[in-house]
């Protein structure tokens, strides 16, 4: 499993090289964690791909595909310039300085916490991990790609649900020799550290008094904390969502295109992670894309290519209609919106998900204050970050209506539905809240001390 | 080409975006509005603080994980296939999905049949199909039990299946894996 990890921070590595990020060898160990989720997230979406294209991910797949993203990340290397990533100022205080430490000790302590407890981590046995995930990923192993055959990829539940988990558990197999779900708790971690370390790296324009304190807030919430060794995919999606909010904030701030591309690949890996991967970057691209006309109009153009994050799903839909599978969940419809006497008799359903959604959200037992202190921030930032502080408000707000209008419209009863998965697709929203939160502050910070 | 514009900006000679011009600003800067904007550096100092108070509860729980983590360094850890395997449904059928792969051929394909006899809580019913299926690939899995070279029948009885059988191979308690005669 080390020598996969390797191999997507190498691959990511080069993508950031090529990106212009990375520079230097001190660039290359700073960058480290964005390096492995950079080429975690670009791995996975190349191995669907090839996958979808009828390639398993086998070990000379991977290893082919590393060397083509290393020779393109060198090439683009010399033709990008690198991009000037401002440092934060140094702490203005003792005070601060002492804050900084602190919240360095706590997240360095919580991420070497976590590794120790994933070392002796057994297999997750959640049901949906046993049931399909872990299932699926064993049979692109075993079957050398997405068999619709018997005993194949498609013959367990939810066949629609994207690929990009099992291919790159698969192709970890490969590396690893077998399928050993045990490992996977620490994979999982490891995300999570990876995480962790692309906050930074991203954030290096965020003091760090207070960076790593709200770095902390974000890793020891309850639910991050309890979730950090489940394979069920839904930590990752919040991850790879809050990494692509941040970059896509960063190419708001800086109109550099390194944040733009870094932005959308990490769309598509979320659209390829979970359905619902797919809505909540798709609306991350449109506030992004709105706030770039609010904030620059000349960004909007080039900020269509965020559209091609959510777009890749595309290629799964086409190989699923194309495999006679169902290429939408069968338990709810979009097209349902368009059915008032249907929403309407149904009412009821929206109004318990959002009420039990938003006791999930203010529970402090799950979120500590990530979200009323986003929320306190925002309105505090508002007059100064107009168009920022609006776009992740609308985001918060859009995304969950988004989620709450899965449960209006699905088929399953609701009491069930959402008992089962709201407290796994809310955290989607602290998540990135808490990841944007520091850089907000930090961007407000530089405004108000630069003459205007 | 490193980005122009953030070039400029880090030499603060860039345009600023708009809603930083004055035109914009003056929007906000309504007759007693402007002083009453709460400065950002002390805004972020409570942010922080809060963060660090909400912290202490969590930080407790971490620490203790560490200390159960370290201890749990001593003590023998489990085998490799407990370890892959982990504990659905509590381990319940952990011995029977062990069992069951070493008896079934990994080229054979296999089928389910879940029963009441005797009777059982239906949680395990539910999950005993899907757990097999899980811990049994690369065997691949057909609902046709005619078709199959083995069944792995879970409180159901043999009998009843209606193929052919070679041999019966005792899994685990009223669990057995049926080998189809050809």
């Amino acid at each position: 499993m080390l020598a996969f990890d390797l191999a997507a921070a190498v691959a990511g590595g080069a993508v950031l090289v090529g990106l212009g990020l990375v520079r230097q060898p001190a660039d290359a160990l700073r960058c480290l964690g964005l390096a492995f989720l950079t080429g975690w997230a670009t791995l996975g979406v190349v191995l669907s791909l090839a996958a979808m294209a009828g390639i398993g991910p086998e070990l000379a797949t991977t290893l082919v595909v590393v060397g083509l993203l290393v020779a393109a990340g060198a090439v683009a290397g010399h033709r990008v310039g690198p991009v000037a990533v401002a440092g934060a100022p140094a702490a203005p205080s003792p005070v601060a300085r002492a804050t900084a430490l602190v919240g360095a000790v706590v997240v360095v302590g919580s991420l070497l916490t976590a590794l120790l407890e994933a070392v002796r981590a057994t297999a997750d046995a959640s049901w949906d991990v046993w049931d399909f995930w872990l299932p699926k990923a064993e049979a692109i192993y075993y079957f050398h790609g997405l068999d619709a055959g018997l005993g194949g990829f498609t013959t367990f539940a939810n066949p629609e649900y994207p690929p990009l988990v099992p291919v790159l558990d698969a192709a970890s197999f490969h590396f690893s020799g077998g399928v050993h779900p045990g490992i996977l708790p620490l994979q999982q971690c490891l995300l999570l550290v990876a995480f962790v370390g692309s906050l930074a790296a991203l954030l290096r324009r965020v003091p760090r008094w207070i960076l790593l304190p709200l770095l902390a807030l974000v890793v020891l919430s309850p639910q991050v904390w309890g979730q950090m060794l489940s394979v069920l995919p839904d930590s990752t999606l919040a991850y790879l969502l809050a990494a692509g909010a941040v970059a896509g904030l960063l190419w708001l701030e800086d109109d550099a295109r390194a944040w733009l591309a870094l932005a959308t690949a990490f769309l598509a890996a979320a659209a390829l992670t979970k359905t619902e991967g797919v809505l909540l970057g798709l609306l991350l691209a449109l506030v992004l894309l709105a706030a770039a006309a609010g904030l620059r109009r000349r960004l909007a153009l080039p900020g269509l290519v965020l559209l091609l994050g959510p777009a890749v799903t595309v290629p799964w839909r086409i190989w699923l209609a194309a495999h006679a599978q169902p290429v939408q969940a069968d338990v709810y419809s979009w097209g349902s919106l368009a059915h008032p006497v249907f929403l309407a008799q149904r009412f009821d359903r929206l109004t318990y998900a959002t009420a039990k959604m938003v006791d999930l959200l203010a529970d402090s037992g799950r979120w500590s204050a990530v979200l009323p202190l986003t929320l306190a921030a925002l309105v505090v930032l508002a007059p100064r970050l107009r168009v920022l502080s609006a776009a992740l408000a609308a985001w918060v707000v859009v995304a969950f209506f988004g989620l709450a209008t899965v449960y209006w419209i699905g088929a399953p009863d609701v009491h069930w539905y959402v008992s089962t998965s709201a407290y796994r697709v809310v955290a989607n929203l602290p998540v990135v809240a808490g990841a944007v939160l520091p850089l907000l502050l930090a961007i407000a910070l530089e405004r108000e001390r630069r003459p205007s | 080409m490193p980005s122009f514009h953030l070039m400029q900006r880090l030499a603060g000679t860039a345009a600023r975006p708009r809603e930083e011009r004055p035109a914009a600003a003056a929007v906000w800067a309504l007759p007693g509005r402007s002083a009453a904007r709460v400065p950002v550096r002390e805004a972020a100092a409570v942010v922080v603080a809060t963060a660090l108070v909400s912290l202490g509860l969590p930080i407790w729980w971490a620490a203790q994980s560490w200390w159960g983590a370290v201890e749990a360094l001593t003590r023998p850890g489990p085998s490799a296939a407990a370890r892959d395997l982990g504990a659905p449904l509590g381990g319940l059928l952990n011995g029977a999905l062990l069992e069951a792969a070493r008896t079934i051929p990994r080229d054979a394909t296999f089928s389910i049949r879940v029963g009441f006899d005797p009777p059982i809580d239906s949680a395990y019913t539910d999950a005993a199909t899907g757990l097999f299926r899980y811990w049994l690939l690369p065997r691949r899995f057909t609902d046709d039990a005619h078709a199959a070279d083995w069944i792995v029948t879970f409180h159901h009885p043999s009998s009843t299946l209606g193929v052919a059988i070679a041999r019966v191979v005792p899994l685990g308690p009223y669990t057995n894996a049926v080998e189809v005669a050809r």
